[in-house]
């Protein structure tokens, strides 16, 4: 019979049922599909990478004889090594589209790392010019298995046949460089040929330019850094760098990481939030209940029943927002690795229903439940029939902290000083209505903070700093006043200036990277350093300018010596002085003049690549006609460049929405909630001010002020808290490859205001209703 | 003497379920400014839907009630809410006061929505609360409480004071403290006051007693003498 009371109980309040069930549900769909997706990408990611042999470090150098890996793998500590081609080419293309990079990696019969996996044809013989092309380039560039592809190699054509389709897992993210945040299959993809045919086309027959190799267990990749640089250096070696900095694995893995601290905190907000508004409601039922558990325990019930009885209304709300919660969440999956199916190729990466999660969920939701309802009618257990059937004491009023602050107090009419006096009359609820708010707010300001800080990455690195339009990327060094002058009179460019790139080693103390130097000329027009202040930076005669990024890496102050170690030239160690500290949110930057740099590698006047600025209408001319120089390694287009981002942001904008839409619901749940628990504590009272003349609105209003009163606060604490959730998720997803600055812009605050000024309306408009069906009849009947 | 409150034939229905439950059954009476009136009736006899109705808390199903000519039961949610507002003073049998208010604000929140108020602070010294104004509710004795209640009520400076078991909830002689007070009021400003109560002794003090058996009114006595509230004993 007390189960029909459960039910009925229920029903009649229904929509404050609804509402907090909604939360418990946004919550656990959150926990469960990013739980399940993130399990789902680790486990497939492991075994990919273990099934196809993913290396441990990898190097890069200029060239070498074939037999080099040979030599690396008799380093102690070192299992396998590979030698390979690894060579950006151009796709030779009509004027007017995109420019495609494809890069050639060459691949031996039964190598022992990195193997591709053939998804789709055969594996190239080695007797014709076949290769293997990465799936998603097969499809974005609408290529069949058998077309030809035309790559410029040398300044020449050269046709290669396309026998099939593979992926590796050094490309899970295919992009060519940490420069490109995310892939784009039309200018960018990889290849794999074999050496037999890549060899002899490169101009590279029996040599190599890059090495991969695993270690053995129990070997750590700096025991065996110095001695494989020992041997490569006499052969150019550019780079030298473990699987986690690999740029692939690196991007996997801040996602991976950005997944599971998201799994982790996302989710907690809505349970406690809901455990918080049942705790409310079901502290507030006992209350009003006390008269049925009195007459309850007169006829013999025990506490315990009773208890159980009134634990059964947080079952429900456990059970139902833990199943609900759960089955959405199993939905959401397969939403979510359909997303992250778009950027990573990872074979057998698909949704997995889990019922563990499902288990672990519904328990999770059953235990904040229960814990909630028990704090929250632990009452009942002392109350005796005698005391319970008697009314509670009536509240007590009393003056408020804020009474004390006469001039403001002097002003609030006697509306609002009850509202003032209710909100503290019940501190506990208060409380927690500013932190559920808060927290509604929080979350609205930190999930389009997150678009306000990509947005103004992409305004500062692609409009402040990098200025020009395209930036040519040479295969070799050249002389740079040549450089500037074959591109300076191509037909529509409107200026060149030279750049040169050098890869080193730099170590603070005992602290030490592999990054590269950008050497500009001092007055740089198309590259110019900003200053936090976004003031232009002029780059000193020596010494260098650094990115944040690098400085807290290194702990580096401004005015510090480093050591500064370079991958090429003499390869001696040498001091510079870093001058300034500059915010760039791309990279590990660091800069210095482009004479100073030169004379560090004993190359003084050399560039690496050339920046152009061009006219606006001539882009597509001036990349065709770039095409064809025989040293070009890159075209990169920035432009498109930053129109593929915004065109990604845009993209993603649905989930803005949506994060937005559930901190609304949230917020919403929790002021309805609280209203209906005020709204029911003081029917007499607000029937009683509509006795005596007051209209609807005029009641409702008292109670609009309160939650008015406690939205402020709440949203003036959900600034912090804004700025501390953008905060996290920044932290959660920095790396060397990129790092978000912290970007709340106004307007980001103007939105989430409004939104939380709409649900607490929205609340206040359900009660209004309710205000409406208050029966002044029962002011004159005894109390209940 | 005007009439100030006039009924006729007026019948109130419930329906609690499926049973109706007839309130009143017809009820003619006329009330005239200034008179101190004592509805007299058992419970259930319907004298409490007889206040409701004219306070303009509940409308009848049948018959008519006018206050100063004009038809309540004509009257839209807001004019009645007017009504209340300007028109009248309630007291209740349980006070009813605001608990996180104090019994100076109390009596301001009544007086900052009405048209032509008394001054709150007055009136409640003259209930002789000026030293407890700064008081809540509960720190209150009932008597005090109610003597708030009927400042709130009369600083509104209605015509008419509906009261509602005023001493229902006190003891004997605060019981007297307030009936004292109302009279005042109704001697010194010439107000009128309709009181509801199952005390027969009460009746005494009244110009007008109507009793109300099962819905109807019985009879109506008019007192000539009518006693001062000391006089009164139950």
């Amino acid at each position: 019979m007390l189960k029909r009371k459960l039910l009925r109980d229920i029903k009649g309040n229904f929509g404050a049922y609804i509402a907090l069930i909604s939360v418990l549900v946004i919550g656990l769909m959150l926990y469960v599909s990013m739980a399940l997706t993130l399990d789902s990408l680790v486990i497939s990611r492991d075994n990919y990478f273990r099934d196809y042999n993913f290396a441990d470090g990898f190097t890069k150098i200029i060239r070498g004889p074939v037999g080099l890996a040979a030599d690396i793998e008799d380093i102690p500590g070192i299992d396998k090594a590979v030698g390979r081609i690894v060579l950006d080419v151009l796709v030779h293309k009509p004027a007017g589209e995109e420019t495609t990079t494809l890069r050639l990696v060459s691949f031996e019969e039964r190598q022992p790392l990195n193997r591709f996996r053939l998804e789709q044809g055969k594996v190239p013989s080695g007797e014709a010019r076949e290769l293997l092309v990465s799936p998603a380039f097969l499809q974005g560039n609408n290529y069949k298995i058998g077309d030809q592809i035309p790559l410029i190699i040398k300044g020449r054509e050269v046709r290669f046949t396309i026998a099939g389709t593979a992926n590796s897992p050094e490309y899970v993210y295919e992009i060519p460089n940490g420069l490109t945040l995310t892939p784009n299959p039309k200018a960018f993809g990889v290849a794999f040929a074999p050496y037999s045919v890549a060899g002899p086309v490169l101009d590279m027959e029996g040599q190599v330019n890059d090495i991969a190799f695993s270690l053995n267990k129990g070997t750590d990749f700096l025991d065996v850094k110095t001695q494989v640089s020992r041997v490569l250096n006499s052969y150019g070696m550019t780079s030298i760098y473990p699987v986690k900095d690999q740029l692939s694995y690196s991007m996997l893995n801040q996602e991976i990481i950005g997944l599971e601290g998201s799994a982790k905190t996302a989710p907690v907000i809505f349970l406690v939030v809901a455990a918080s508004v049942l705790y409310i409601m079901l502290r507030r039922m006992v209350e009003q209940q006390r008269g049925q558990i009195g007459v309850m325990k007169a006829f013999g019930f025990t506490s315990l029943e009773i208890l159980k009885h009134y634990l059964g209304y947080a079952f429900f709300v456990g059970a139902l927002g833990g199943l609900g919660g759960s089955a959405a969440g199993i939905i959401l999956c397969y939403y979510l690795v359909d997303i992250y199916k778009m950027y990573y190729n990872i074979p057998g990466f698909t949704a997995q229903v889990s019922l563990t999660y499902v288990l672990v969920g519904t328990v999770l939701s059953l235990l904040f439940s229960l814990f909630a309802g028990w704090r929250g009618c632990r009452r009942v257990m002392v109350l005796n029939p005698a005391e319970a059937m008697r009314p509670p004491a009536p509240p007590a009023g009393k003056k408020t902290m804020i009474e004390r602050l006469k001039f403001l107090w002097g002003v609030l009419n006697t509306q609002a000083k009850m509202a003032v006096r209710n909100v503290f009359r019940n501190k506990q609820r208060a409380f927690l209505v500013i932190l559920g708010v808060s927290c509604a707010f929080a979350m609205m300001v930190s999930s389009r903070a997150s678009f306000d800080s990509t947005y103004y990455l992409i305004r500062f690195q692609f409009g402040e700093v990098e200025r020009y339009d395209i930036k040519v990327t040479l295969n070799q060094y050249i002389d740079r006043i040549k450089g500037v002058n074959d591109t300076r009179y191509v037909d529509g460019v409107t200026n060149a200036e030279p750049m040169l790139e050098v890869p080193v080693t730099i170590s603070n103390r005992w602290l030490q990277k592999d990054i590269v130097i950008i050497g500009l000329q001092q007055d740089a027009q198309l590259y110019r350093l900003v200053s936090s202040e976004g003031k232009h930076v002029d780059l000193p005669d020596d010494g260098l300018v650094i990115s944040n990024q690098l400085a807290k890496n290194l702990d580096i102050q401004p005015g510090e010596v480093v050591i500064v170690k370079p991958f090429l030239g003499d390869r001696k160690e040498k001091k510079a002085v870093v001058r300034q500290v500059v915010p760039q949110y791309v990279g590990l930057g660091a800069f210095m003049d482009i004479d100073a740099l030169g004379e560090l590698i004993q190359e003084p006047s050399s560039a690496s690549s050339i920046l152009l600025g061009v006219d606006s209408n001539e882009v597509d001319r001036v990349r065709k006609d770039l095409q064809e120089g025989r040293n070009v390694g890159v075209i990169y287009d920035k432009n498109r460049m930053k129109q593929q981002f915004e065109d990604l942001m845009e993209s993603s904008q649905a989930s803005q929405y949506i994060l937005m839409f559930f901190a609304f619901i949230t917020g919403f749940a929790i002021v309805y909630n609280v209203n209906i628990i005020s709204l029911s504590e003081r029917e007499r009272e607000l029937s009683t001010l509509m006795v005596l003349g007051m209209t609807e609105k005029e009641v409702a209003r008292i109670l609009a002020f309160e939650q008015g009163f406690l939205g402020l606060v709440a949203v003036i604490a959900g600034v912090p808290l804004g700025y501390g959730m953008i905060y996290g998720i920044v932290s959660a997803t920095a790396s060397d490859i990129y790092n978000m600055p912290i970007i709340i812009e106004p307007v980001s605050f103007l939105i989430s205001f409004l939104g939380a000024v709409l649900f607490i309306s929205a609340a206040q408009w359900r009660i209004r209703g309710k205000v409406a069906k208050l029966s002044m009849l029962d002011v004159l009947k005894e109390h209940e | 003497m005007e009439t100030i409150v006039k009924t006729q034939n007026l019948r109130k229905t419930f329906y609690t379920g499926e049973v109706p439950v007839l309130a009143l059954k017809g009820v003619d009476l006329e009330i005239l400014e200034g008179e101190f009136v004592v509805i007299l009736g058992p419970s259930g006899s319907g004298k409490s839907t007889l206040l409701n109705i004219l306070g303009g808390m509940d409308a009848p199903t049948e018959g008519e009630i006018k206050y100063r000519g004009k038809p309540l039961q004509n009257m839209n949610k807001k004019e009645l809410t007017m009504f209340r507002r300007n028109a009248v003073g309630f007291i209740f049998q349980f006070y009813n006061l605001i608990p996180n208010l104090t019994a100076l604000e109390n009596v301001i929140l009544a007086a900052e929505i009405t048209n032509d108020p008394l001054d709150p602070r007055k009136v409640l010294a003259e209930m002789g609360l000026a030293e407890r104004e700064d008081h809540f509710p509960s720190q209150l004795s009932g008597g005090e409480q109610q003597r708030v209640a009927i400042a709130r009520a009369i600083t509104k400076n209605p015509d008419l004071l509906l009261c509602d078991e005023p001493t229902g909830a006190l003891d004997y002689e605060t019981g007297k403290q307030v009936l004292e007070a109302l009279r005042a009021f109704n001697r010194d400003l010439g107000k009128t006051i309709l009181v509801i109560t199952h005390n027969a002794a009460i009746g005494k003090m009244a110009d007008k007693v109507i009793y109300i058996r099962d819905g109807r009114v019985d009879r109506i006595e008019t007192n000539p003498d009518p006693v001062s509230a000391s006089e009164v004993s139950w």
